[in-house]
């Protein structure tokens, strides 16, 4: 199976991706030194997972609580390969957690459904606690 | 440092509300700890979780800002060295940095904060909506500008600014404030 785990660290999420059940799931905060060497792999082991088997259906969970700048960047790469799995015939649904007060992040769940309209995307605000 | 003068510090530090500040050497380590320590602060001085958030974001990229781009102190081998503060003002929390740049990156730096300090906030969404997309790559910056449209961002005002050279020429003075 092509799927992998990194576990979280201090500045990058827990990222699992489980071919065999259709599931990627990033958790944590994401902030790391270099977000190139950090996601350039991670987005390069994505793509292969979803090139190696066409899945039916992919669900990915972000609980992201917080992410930098260029991180949101990287998420865009993201979002572009799935957005590519989609439009391949997998049905993509994306479960966007973030804290209802911020707006930042709401917009950007906005944004992955305007620019890639081919992913299903699911607001999950969280009440601030 | 005597023990009147220290008591003079701090009595500066507390007239000026100085909430947190740091100063010296900043590596992603350093950067992780004065983050976590930052939220603790935050919270004892019952900001809102909004706030909160917003001053803890302005200040992640303000320190980051000064781990990819402040050049060393005068003596200094390496290592990124600069300030970092923010105090409760009566608009709300500011968040200030200062660090050393090296002038030749300065033309860029000042054009970047002066077409970013006109934008209300609507154009700031706007720009940020497009660098996010934006699929180039500008060798001279590590996250093309998205850093400082994010403190425009969650800035109630526009990012004040200030950039000093230094009598030797090489390296300028950056400080940037943000109010929260």
């Amino acid at each position: 199976m092509s799927g992998f785990h990194l576990p979280a660290t201090a500045f990058t999420p827990e990222i699992q991706f489980t071919p065999s059940l259709g599931t990627l799931v990033m958790r944590g905060e994401s902030y790391p030194e270099n977000v190139l060497s950090f996601y350039a792999p991670v987005l390069e082991q994505l793509r292969q997972g979803l090139e190696d088997r066409k899945l039916p259906f992919l669900q990915v969970e972000m609980h992201i609580t917080y992410y930098n700048s260029a991180s949101a960047k990287a998420f865009q790469r993201i979002f572009q390969l799935l957005n590519r799995a989609a439009e391949a015939g997998s049905v993509v649904k994306l479960l966007w957690h973030y804290d209802e007060e911020d707006d930042m992040a709401r917009d950007l769940g906005n944004n992955v459904r305007e620019d890639y309209p081919a992913i299903t995307v699911f607001d999950m605000p969280l009440a601030a606690v | 440092m005597l023990p009147d003068q220290f008591n003079r510090f701090v009595s500066s530090a507390l007239a000026h509300n100085i909430v947190f500040f740091h100063s010296g050497h900043l590596d992603q380590e350093t950067v992780a700890s004065i983050g976590s320590m930052l939220r603790r602060r935050l919270q004892d001085e019952g900001a809102s979780s909004v706030q909160s958030r917003k001053v803890f974001t302005t200040f992640m990229e303000m320190a980051q800002n000064i781990v990819h781009y402040a050049v060393p102190d005068e003596g200094e081998a390496e290592g990124k060295l600069g300030a970092l503060s923010v105090a409760r003002e009566d608009q709300g929390f500011a968040v200030m940095c200062g660090n050393y740049l090296a002038t030749e990156q300065v033309s860029r730096v000042r054009h970047r904060l002066e077409a970013v300090k006109v934008m209300g906030p609507d154009r700031v969404r706007d720009a940020y909506r497009r660098q996010l997309a934006f699929e180039g790559t500008d060798p001279d910056s590590k996250g093309a500008g998205l850093g400082l449209l994010t403190m425009a961002a969650s800035a109630r005002s526009p990012i004040e600014f200030a950039l000093e050279p230094l009598p030797e020429g090489e390296r300028t003075f950056l400080f940037l404030k943000a109010i929260i």
